[in-house]
């Protein structure tokens, strides 16, 4: 007993030493509405340049993304930001701040912070899925723009109604190619129109999507990055799956009447789209419907033959890459 | 009542009820524990109690095995590290059922109404009223943590005439609040429990 008992704990001691080896630059917290976030900024600030890492969800973390995109940090400066009850941001939150709104709110204030920490430095915002909609809703409202030099948009939709009705093709093409009987039912019987919105079964969709093989990467299925997830980072590992019925008043509501298609003619900052072309999740058929409306920029795109909905997984290099390009030239 | 307000007035009660059973024990069956506290296992820190105990029991199993049952108050306090995200600080008042046989093998479980602090590491900015982001200094949170927890461990006095006992025990902790609901936790404690003798 007693041999066991030492064979267990001298490894744990050992384990507990090799925290996230970081060439840490800055911790910072952001407190606005109850919500404590971090916004970890780590790399190379010195090149001026700060990605912004907006990540999806809702209910992602930003932190835990970093097994992917440390391959930036040499060059530039990544800032992962966890949105409020997000990732480990902690706090006491009223689910009823879920909206877009507040994550507006939010998103300014971290940018001001970045701003007022490195001076002169040039911010770019990556967001991913959820994080597009954030990052749409953040360049669309009041002159939020002027404080960042570009936007790197990856999977993510701009009017959820869109998405719905776009997802619903794909769900078709597939199934019909599938020969799966029972998603062209369902779609058949699920028409998607902006009166019904409210009340459509998007879960359906989603799941059907799913069964289509529209997002055939799991992240999970890294032992390594899982490894590292839920022992080695900052994240606060269980708190990703306390948090979920806090979002019931977004998904029932808030998300399916987001919507910026009238508001991106303002937008003239810089855009790149890195998009995942056998994405289910959002297909790309969305980024091409929000290049349609960007009419006063031009949008940077790179596409991923071999993705689905995060690129950055499954074709790191190649995402990396374009990622750093885009920012040398803006 | 507010959760905190809540958590104050839970805790002073506890507290005073404590106090009013300690008032009886001898100092003869009072013990020091210090441990490695590790939440989620890897967050490491340390843990340091002062047990008390409050009723114990000598009897014979069926079998004729001799064990002692035994209930113990333990006043402790744990601080632990999680890089990057906070250091924890936790305030464990155990109360705990203790097993021991005639080899010295202990099992315990066992109840704790904690109270949890966190301090925020890294810079933290607060949007004040006027919309401008303000420095805070120990920033962080505080929330009512009740606790279960079992564990093992040894008396190494029956057999080898050593006056400690090593430990291992498993706490399953919930934050509340905790963001828009609460968290669960674990922690491990790997430690020793040294008898006082006054």
């Amino acid at each position: 007993m007693q041999k066991l008992f030492f064979l267990f704990i001298i490894p744990l001691f050992f384990l507990s030493c090799t925290e996230d080896a970081t060439e840490a630059t800055d911790t910072f917290y952001v407190r606005n509405d109850g919500a404590d976030m971090p916004v970890w900024v780590r790399g190379n600030v010195d090149s001026g340049k700060i990605i912004l890492y907006v990540h999806g969800g809702p209910g992602d973390c930003a932190m835990c993304y970093r097994y992917y995109l440390k391959g930036m940090e040499k060059d530039v400066a990544v800032a992962y930001w966890d949105q409020r009850i997000a990732g480990s941001a902690s706090g006491n939150v009223d689910p009823k701040t879920l909206n877009y709104e507040q994550y507006t709110e939010d998103a300014f204030y971290v940018v001001s912070l970045l701003r007022q920490q490195y001076p002169g430095k040039k911010i770019y915002l990556m967001g991913h899925s959820f994080g597009v909609e954030v990052t749409w809703q953040f360049l669309t409202t009041n002159d939020n723009q002027s404080m960042v030099a570009g936007a790197l948009i990856v999977n993510g939709t701009f009017s959820n109604y869109r998405w719905m009705d776009v997802m619903r093709d794909w769900v078709i093409r597939e199934a019909t190619e599938q020969n799966n009987a029972k998603a062209l039912d369902f779609a058949e019987e699920n028409p998607v129109t902006k009166e019904n919105i409210q009340e459509l079964d998007w879960v359906g969709y989603y799941r059907h999507m799913l069964d289509l093989g529209g997002n055939e990467l799991s992240l999970f299925s890294n032992k390594k990055f899982l490894i590292n997830y839920a022992l080695f980072t900052p994240n606060t590992t269980l708190a990703q799956f306390s948090h979920g019925k806090g979002y019931e008043n977004y998904f029932d509501f808030e998300m399916l009447n987001y919507d910026t298609s009238g508001k991106l003619d303002m937008i003239d900052i810089p855009v790149a789209f890195l998009w995942g072309k056998k994405d289910g999740v959002v297909p790309i058929e969305i980024g091409y419907e929000t290049e349609a409306l960007l009419v006063n920029t031009t949008v940077d795109w790179t596409v991923f033959d071999d993705s689905w909905h995060e690129p950055f997984v499954s074709e790191n290099e190649k995402f990396i890459e374009a990622a750093l390009s885009f920012m040398r030239n803006n | 009542m507010g959760t905190v307000t809540s958590i104050y007035f839970f805790m002073h009660k506890f507290i005073f009820l404590v106090a009013c059973v300690l008032t009886f024990q001898s100092a003869a069956s009072q013990e020091l524990k210090v441990a490695y506290f590790g939440e989620s296992f890897t967050h490491y820190g340390l843990k340091g109690g002062y047990s008390i105990t409050l009723r114990s029991v000598d009897k014979q199993t069926k079998k004729g095995h001799s064990v002692t049952n035994a209930v113990a108050f333990t006043p402790g306090l744990a601080i632990y590290r999680h890089a990057h995200n906070h250091v924890g600080l936790i305030v464990m008042p155990d109360v705990s059922y203790r097993r021991k046989n005639e080899k010295g093998r202990i099992f315990e479980t066992g109840i704790s109404p904690g109270l949890f602090r966190s301090f925020l590491e890294g810079k933290v900015y607060e949007v004040n009223e006027a919309g401008e982001l303000e420095k805070l200094t120990l920033a962080g949170r505080t929330a009512f943590m009740p606790t279960v927890f079992i564990g093992i461990g040894k008396d190494l006095s029956v057999k080898r005439e050593i006056p400690i006992s090593w430990y291992a025990r498993l706490n399953v902790m919930k934050q509340v609040p905790y963001n828009a609901s609460s968290l669960t936790r674990f922690a491990i404690e790997f430690g020793i429990i040294k008898p006082l003798i006054f």
